[in-house]
């Protein structure tokens, strides 16, 4: 298990730069460059020639990339153009808003998705199954930044329940905990529609895979063995329908973080997937490369938890 | 025959055995689907929706994009029975061209991903080893950079593709979870014993994927697929959004829907999102209900 | 006072490096100016009284006694000088270099560094360049040091600043005059050679000091900035105690107005979104103003094809197109119909030109029927070509009105015969191609709508020079159908920059505007007004086109009880 997990990481290497390749050439095939957006009486070409000059966008592209691996091996990531301050300053302030954001919508989703999808599940075609049903999928039909437009309006401005998007009161310095309790408060209500969304989509994987469980030889071995309905569903049944929700999970960080660009634009939420979009409509691409880079990472390492609670969960996959 | 597929189910509680189970096997899907009348009334709404969309002509006189600077924003009355939109266009026509795009859009991309990511997953599934490695590793890839941000940069990089473009990106970004998922299925499928008893019964490699273990790995598959119409009609919805989605003065329900984003519109003028936002809803929920019906009544181990 | 901002400013408040409008509008209240503006966009002394000298050539600013940076420090000449002086820096990382090349050597010095970047930029077909950076660092700063031994910028004594000019150039008034001062400390800190981009990052250009009327006291990502009243400010203590400029989205400029959230929208660069007006106008207890700025809106025609090198057809999408109607209806109301380069706002627009072009489909049709278009197939033709074209326009979040405005115009265009198909670019993409432009062939784009935004200064060096940077349309000699024509434009151009009097000007830039407004090197569409909503116990903010936020004004305000 442990060679696994460290082949897995070395393998995950070349991933990495893979991404930051393709991610490199990618935001160079865009057209214009950080400063081609200018338009401003005064600016002429002479002085925007400085500027890239300043900043070695004139370079060949495959000396920036290899400008840039190197900066990353200095543990720095570049100046972003458009906020002028460093990467890794601009990702370690946001990152974290942007993983609290998640982490919680996914904990709520979770939260919500076991027992309703084991209910919908044991009592298919039940009245409360084909309620659950209909509403995951008005759940997973409902795009995320409309219900965050009508939720915004109705809840946080209409009828004051939540705060008007951002994620501190602006102009009060509040101490420890309070401080902290006001980001919670702000980040609720985006959580809890990202997590809707989520859990839509978690409720029906759990409920498919489960009447999948429950039809084979296992459980109907269980049940035969005199087992309790309860343990059978809950024990044995559980256990191999989490699966694939397993892999679905190791899949989320990306989908929740698409759906971040959206709920961080409605709730001015300056988390780093907004940041990614800004960075990419300014063709900002320290930011851009940046961001990709920390997301490469984390998404290779949440399909490598997947692929890990997989194996712990179903004992018929064997590492080799 | 397989032992695995062959064995009896017992039956869940709540759920009744359909009288189609013991008939031909497709008489025994349409009696077990016929059976479930929301699936049947979901798929009589899509229909309903698809022909609305394709006699659009037919339904509304009106041209979607001609607009009329005199009647911005008006609400529903005889003249124009949805309304129109900030530029005096008929939102009905517009509603019902839109679905055309719409839908177009769903069902494109959705094809382009499902063909993608099946041929993917499988041969990943399948062979394991090496060609799973490396194209596990592709997916780790295309999938680790997120969706949206992927969708935004190729839209800059390719501007005259128009809705071309929206369906080839959105299709293209979407194909990993599908492989993912049908590589999940023949994982743990190749393990099973009826798939042992064809290779000792000297089944070629490709026969056993797409005879045996495909039929078998239907069911997710299928579900993924209608899952996946939906999602490329809201992934068109959440680019419109952005302003990356189907171009003015093109409608689609996406760009519609961009409406509820105006603050007046959202206070205002319910008739600019609403009918857009139902639409999509409607259909989208549909099509996971066609999906969900498809997915119990396809289930190859219910057949005998 | 919270302002409502709709885009995130830069981490980066140093004015002379950031050129965002958004850093612009808080930088307002932190730096204060040599000069300032009064209503008719005239120059008044502020900080500096200052008078010309030399025939033109020179500019004396002396300064008030008794300013003092938001740190304590003094004010004198030398922070003025390194402010200017930083801007020839060859490490200087901003754009503003090219305002200020009227200064003594100034051409002569960018030119030179112009060669070394030249010489240090990789060539195109691949291999290194002729000097690296190191070599690069090397040969510019004894240029920058021989710029500045040159005395473009002289400080006879701590309250005395002298520019000198190479030539008379009227715009460097604006350019020195309109410029936040800063400190020389900190700038000496940030030029050290060889700090490539150190610049940007550094402390002081992310905790900026002035000596306006509020002093910077924090930036929150993406969130808000807070000022708080500098009392120490030479012009007395600003009475409202804090300003925070908070960032939400367009949409929510209506509710945050409406729960007091914020409680002022519209406040220069966040510019509301027109047709909110009358939601706005609704908030109880809310104070409006409007006025005209000086941003346009303009539909670019690449003139290298001959379809769109005759005058005619260009007048003729002046007359077809509805633009009285898109200001009625997209701006309600809020705006005006340009005919020339020059804002409605600045003393050069010539009233004369106003109403140059109505609605006229007819008087379309029938320019161009004389220009030798016929309509075959639906769409006017002439031997083989047709006015059949693509339009680009921004799409995504950029100018909502200008993107509403797109499809009005593609059916206007229709109704006279012309096959316009729309295309949506991302801002960035559109206006690179448009930049990147080849001068020879006519390939990049047919027809484009953007918006541009004048200076204070009426000056159009720049845009309409054949080889100029902003010569989007490629006016030059032969498109423009006549040489004595084109030189007549950059004559009239250079002659308006030229001189300091005002009335001269004015009468010079009357007749480029007729010029420009007959021969249409860009068919020029409408202006859009800055309309500003705030809570009426806010008082004593200025209700023109200086805009409220402009610098040394903010002290004025007062806030009654809430």
């Amino acid at each position: 298990m442990r060679s696994y997990v460290m082949r897995r990481v070395l393998a995950a290497v070349p991933v990495v730069v893979g991404i930051t390749i393709v991610t490199f050439a990618l935001a160079k095939a865009m057209p214009g460059d950080p400063f081609s957006s200018i338009l401003s009486p005064g600016v002429n070409a002479a002085s925007l020639l400085h500027m890239r000059y300043e900043r070695g966008l004139l370079d060949p592209l495959p000396v920036q990339y290899y400008n840039w691996l190197v900066q990353l091996l200095h543990g720095n990531l570049g100046t972003s153009f458009q906020m002028a301050a460093p990467v890794t300053k601009v990702i370690s302030q946001r990152i974290g808003t942007t993983l609290s954001l998640d982490l919680m919508a996914l904990f709520i989703a979770l939260l919500a998705t076991v027992p309703l999808g084991v209910i919908s599940a044991v009592r298919q075609y039940s009245v409360l199954d084909r309620v659950l049903t209909l509403i995951s999928f008005v759940g997973i039909a409902t795009p995320v930044f409309f219900v965050g437009l009508l939720a915004l309006k109705y809840l946080a401005l209409t009828w004051t329940i939540f705060p008007p998007g951002g994620v501190v009161t602006p102009g009060v310095t509040l101490p420890f905990p309070q401080n902290e309790l006001d980001a919670l408060y702000h980040l609720i209500l985006p959580a809890l529609i990202l997590a809707f969304a989520q859990a839509a989509g978690f409720v029906r994987y759990l409920r498919a895979s489960m009447l999948e469980v429950v039809r084979q030889d296992f459980i109907r071995t269980a049940r035969s063995k005199g087992l309790g309905e309860r343990v059978v569903v809950y024990k044995h049944a559980l256990r191999n329908a989490v699966i694939p929700l397993v892999t679905l999970l190791g899949l989320s960080l990306p989908f929740l973080f698409s759906g971040g660009i959206l709920i961080e634009t409605v709730f001015t939420i300056p988390g780093i997937a907004y940041t990614l979009y800004q960075g990419v409509i300014a063709r900002d691409y320290p930011i851009i490369l940046g961001i990709t880079l920390i997301l490469a990472i984390l998404t290779i390492l949440g399909n490598l938890l997947a692929d890990v609670a997989y194996a712990l969960v179903d004992p018929r996959i064997r590492f080799d | 025959m397989a032992v695995a597929r062959n064995a009896p189910r017992p039956p869940l509680r709540g759920e009744e055995e359909g009288p189609g189970a013991e008939g031909s096997p497709q008489r025994s899907f349409l009696g077990r689907y016929a059976r479930n009348r929301v699936a049947v009334a979901a798929a009589a709404v899509l229909l309903l929706i698809m022909l609305a969309a394709l006699l659009a002509p037919l339904i509304t006189h009106y041209d979607p994009n001609a607009t009329d600077i005199r009647v911005l924003n008006q609400g529903p009355g005889p003249g124009h029975l949805l309304g129109t939109d900030e530029l005096g266009r008929d939102e009905l026509a517009r509603l019902l061209y839109g679905g055309r795009v719409s839908l177009a859009v769903g069902l494109v991309s959705a094809a382009i991903s499902m063909i993608v990511g099946i041929l993917a997953g499988a041969t990943a599934g399948y062979f394991g080893g090496w060609a799973d490695s490396v194209l596990m590793r592709f997916v780790d890839v295309v999938i680790s950079i997120p969706a949206l941000a992927l969708l935004i940069v190729v839209a800059s990089i390719v501007p005259n593709g128009g809705l071309t473009t929206v369906m080839l990106v959105i299709g293209l970004v979407s194909w990993p979870s599908v492989a993912r998922i049908v590589r999940a299925e023949f994982l743990g499928l190749r393990e099973r014993d009826f798939v042992e008893a064809e290779r000792a019964a000297g089944a070629g490699g490709s026969r056993i994927m797409w005879r045996h273990l495909l039929p078998n790995a239907m069911a997710p598959i299928i579900v993924s697929a209608a899952l996946g119409v939906a999602n490329a009609i809201l992934t068109e919805a959440a680019l419109s959004f952005l302003g990356l989605g189907v171009q003015q003065p093109t409608p689609s329900w996406g760009n519609m829907l961009q409406a509820a984003s105006n603050w007046r519109a959202l206070a205002l003028y319910w008739w600019q999102w609403v009918p857009a936002g139902l639409a999509v809803l409607l259909t989208t929920v549909c099509i996971y209900i066609l999906g969900d019906a498809l997915r119990d009544s396809l289930d190859p181990r219910l057949r005998m | 006072m919270t302002i409502f901002q709709t885009t995130a400013p830069s981490t980066d408040f140093n004015p002379l490096i950031v050129s965002s409008a958004y850093n612009t509008d808080i930088d307002g209240l932190i730096y204060d100016d040599l000069l300032s503006l009064n209503s008719n966009l005239g120059y008044v002394p502020w900080m500096a009284t200052y008078d010309i000298g030399n025939n033109g050539k020179q500019i004396t600013f002396h300064l008030q006694p008794g300013i003092r940076f938001q740190d304590g420090t003094a004010l004198t000449s030398k922070d003025v000088a390194a402010t200017f002086d930083f801007i020839f820096n060859p490490d200087y990382p901003g754009p503003l270099l090219s305002d200020f090349t009227a200064l003594r050597g100034g051409q002569a010095y960018a030119d030179k560094l112009g060669a070394l970047i030249a010489e240090a930029t990789p060539p195109k077909g691949g291999g290194p360049a002729q000097l690296t950076h190191a070599q690069f660092e090397a040969k510019a700063q004894p240029l920058y040091k021989a710029w500045l031994a040159g005395g473009a910028i002289q400080t006879p004594n701590p309250s005395t600043v002298v520019f000198n000019l190479d030539t008379v150039y009227a715009p460097i008034l604006q350019y020195v005059g309109l410029t936040g001062i800063e400190e020389a400390g900190a700038i000496d800190a940030l030029a050290t050679p060889g700090q490539v981009s150190g610049a940007e990052t550094a402390g002081f250009s992310t905790h900026p000091v002035g000596t306006g009327p509020y002093a910077f006291v924090k930036y929150v990502n993406g969130q808000y900035t807070e000022l708080k009243a500098f009392p120490g400010y030479w012009k007395g203590a600003p009475k409202v105690p804090q300003v925070i400029f908070k960032v939400a989205s367009q949409n929510q400029e209506v509710g945050l107005l409406q729960k007091g959230v914020v409680d002022a929208v519209g406040f220069q660069s966040s510019q509301i979104d027109p047709q909110d007006g009358p939601l706005l106008a609704k908030v109880p207890g809310v104070q409006s103003w409007s006025y005209p700025q000086f941003g346009y809106q303009f539909l670019v025609l690449d003139m290298l094809q001959s379809r769109f090198d005759d005058v005619r057809v260009r007048q003729a999408f002046e007359y077809a197109i509805d633009r009285q109607g898109i200001v009625r209806k997209l701006l309600d109301g809020q705006g005006t119909v340009v005919n020339s380069p020059f804002s409605p706002a600045s003393w050069a627009n010539p009233r004369a030109v106003a109403n140059m072009y109505p609605y006229d489909p007819a008087k379309a049709r029938a320019l161009l029927k004389q220009a030798g278009w016929t309509m075959q197939n639906g769409v006017l033709t002439k031997g083989g070509n047709t006015l059949a074209f693509t339009l680009d326009y921004p799409g995504g979040s950029s100018n909502p009105v200008r993107q509403e405005s797109a499809p009005l115009i593609q059916a206007n265009l229709d109704a006279v015969g012309m096959k316009v198909t729309l295309q949506a670019v991302d801002f960035n993409t559109l206006v690179s191609t448009l930049l990147n432009k080849s001068t020879s062939k006519a390939t990049d784009y047919d027809a484009a709508l953007l918006g541009w935004t004048n200076n204070i200064d009426p000056d159009v060096t720049g845009i309409w020079g054949a080889s100029d940077l902003y010569n989007l349309g490629h006016w030059s000699p032969t498109t423009s159908g006549s040489a004595a024509l084109y030189d007549q434009s950059q004559t009239l151009t250079q002659q308006g920059a030229g001189t300091f009097d005002q009335a001269q000007r004015q009468q010079i830039y009357q007749q480029l505007a007729r010029l420009y407004a007959t021969n249409l090197p860009w068919i020029y569409l409408y202006s859009q007004n800055d309309q500003s909503y705030a809570d009426a116990r806010f008082q004593g903010m200025i209700k023109d086109v200086r805009g409220p936020l402009f610098e040394g004004t903010a002290q004025n305000w007062t806030a009654g009880p809430q």
